[in-house]
């Protein structure tokens, strides 16, 4: 279920599962368009709430995630922002991942990045994938588990 | 088995001591691996222990490579100032190792032709030499030693970016490719500039050989492709052969050009260089590039006449472009003063004045009468 809040020009985008959607209350796409139109103070409040829910429901991971978009440093090696945009280099290779939206720079995806590395490798992450996976459902965590089953289609 | 530079200076590195194909004008190649391990921060931004960490993990993996199991190692805390100066000299580490201390290593294999280093700019880096022109067996070779490196360690590998490096822009495959250019034609007719711009059009820098002693000197340029931008190594490759096959055909077209509408001064410029090889008494080391080039230039135009050959002649004068540079002259001549330096140098190039002769047109040119 797909739901969309313009509130004073900003966009909210919430994608919410049946059974999520249900746990929450909006259960009837129709009269979420009824309510929007006949009780439109209720109707922002409850999304707002809703908003306010998922941000926090999810977990520290997606704050982490938001966290790292605005990053000054990595994490992993404390290497500025700073010094990347001045010398393009970076600290380690989790800057990459870290810094990645400043990376626009590079050549495109595919380009040059050369053959990949050995199908063992492919192998041990693939198994290190799949035990991500397995660790990642038994805590519930099913947006990491979605993205670890694309991760492992993709490899298969 | 640590360096032992007396019996590591005897044998010179190919570049130095071969002569290869096209060796005219395309004096050497080289090709550039470089891979780093995942998890490990860049040795830019490493502490001590961890570059001492990647080194242990890495060690193994570079005796595994074929020709290194006994191939010479020794880590910077090693070597003295000078024995890094004389690697730097041999083009055997760059000068971003020369400035690394703990947890820095260099293997040289027993041809010379190939080093690998720890911890300079990226957790490893190969780099293999060749004479003239051999991007394509340069290319073959460190893929095969990529090929072994990838499946034995953990590399940081980006699916979007290639193989990650410390500079961004090097991402990629890992490759990088670097020509060395012998073009007296070009900068007689002050064409590096104009050429120099043509080439980062098409993705490709040219900068001296021999920065350190101005621009000019040596006439040596070194061709190397732009990181990633300008596509996989086998475009580059590909791009580069055609730009150095052109530039061959245009430096031989400029050469001749200098020959057929300048030749006094060519034979001016040629006839006193051979004058001072015969009369000379002292030489420094800038001169001494200068003097190298112009020879190479006169034996190319066929100024000169070698007995035993133009390859040899070639392989002499490579030989003496390091035999007689500042710290291997020092360090074989156990520290001699500055002037002393000078008259060794010059003794050495005396030995070419001895295997070469002025062709007729040179020694029989005849000056207008009064």
């Amino acid at each position: 279920m797909l739901l969309t809040q313009i509130v004073n020009g900003q966009v909210t985008d919430l994608a919410l599962c049946e059974t999520c959607a249900r746990a929450k209350g909006l259960f009837d796409p129709q009269s979420l368009t009824f309510a929007e139109k006949f009780f439109p103070e209720e109707f922002k409040a409850k999304v707002d709430k809703l908003v306010r829910e998922l941000a926090g429901g999810q977990g520290e991971k997606k704050e982490e995630k938001k966290k790292t978009d605005v990053l000054t440093k990595c994490p992993v090696c404390d290497f500025p922002l700073e010094t990347y945009r001045k010398t393009g280099r970076m600290g380690c290779p989790d800057c990459y991942t870290v810094f990645s939206r400043e990376l626009d720079i590079l050549a495109a995806p595919g380009e040059n990045q050369g053959p990949r590395p050995t199908e063992e490798k492919e192998d041990q992450s693939r198994c290190s994938l799949e035990k991500q996976l397995h660790e990642a459902i038994a805590r519930e965590d099913y947006e990491t588990a979605a993205q670890l089953r694309d991760k492992l289609n993709k490899l298969n | 088995m640590s360096i032992r530079f007396s019996s590591h200076l005897k044998q010179l590195p190919p570049w130095f001591d071969n002569h290869g194909p096209e060796d005219g004008v395309i004096v050497g190649t080289m090709g550039r691996l470089v891979r780093n391990l995942k998890g490990e921060v860049f040795p830019g931004w490493s502490t001590a222990e961890s570059r001492k960490r990647v080194a242990e993990k890495l060690i193994p993996v570079v005796r595994s490579i074929p020709g290194f199991k006994q191939a010479t190692h020794a880590e910077m805390t090693e070597l003295s100032k000078e024995e890094r100066k004389l690697l730097l000299e041999r083009k055997q580490i760059t000068p971003c190792l020369a400035a690394r201390q703990d947890g820095c290593h260099v293997f040289i294999n027993k041809k010379q032709d190939t080093i690998i280093m720890l911890n300079e700019e990226e957790h490893l880096a190969a780099h293999h030499f060749a004479a003239g022109n051999k991007l394509k067996s340069i290319v073959t070779d460190l893929r095969k030693k990529a090929q072994l490196i990838d499946k034995q360690a953990e590399i940081a590998y980006n699916k979007e970016y290639g193989y990650l490096t410390s500079m961004t822009a090097e991402c990629g495959d890992g490759i990088q490719l670097y020509m060395v250019l012998h073009l007296p034609g070009h900068a007689m007719l002050n064409q590096i500039d104009k050429l120099e711009r043509a080439l980062n059009k098409m993705h490709l820098n040219l900068s001296p050989f021999y920065s350190e002693y101005g621009e000019e000197t040596s006439n040596l340029y070194v061709l190397f492709s732009t990181p990633t931008p300008s596509g996989s190594t086998d475009d580059i490759l590909g791009h580069m052969s055609n730009i150095a096959e052109n530039l061959v055909e245009k430096e031989h077209l400029l050469r001749n050009k200098i020959s057929a509408e300048d030749f006094l001064h060519l034979s001016d410029i040629i006839g006193r260089t051979y004058g001072m090889l015969l009369y000379g008494r002292m030489m420094g080391y800038p001169e001494m590039l200068y003097t190298v080039s112009q020879l190479r230039l006169a034996l190319n135009l066929e100024f000169l006449e070698c007995e035993r050959g133009e390859s040899s002649l070639l392989t002499l004068l490579n030989n003496l472009l390091l035999m007689a540079a500042p710290t291997h002259l020092a360090y074989t001549a156990e520290e001699p003063s500055p002037q002393l330096q000078k008259v060794l140098r010059m003794h050495l190039m005396s030995r070419v004045a001895n295997a070469i002769s002025l062709n007729d047109d040179l020694s029989q040119i005849s000056f207008p009468k009064e």
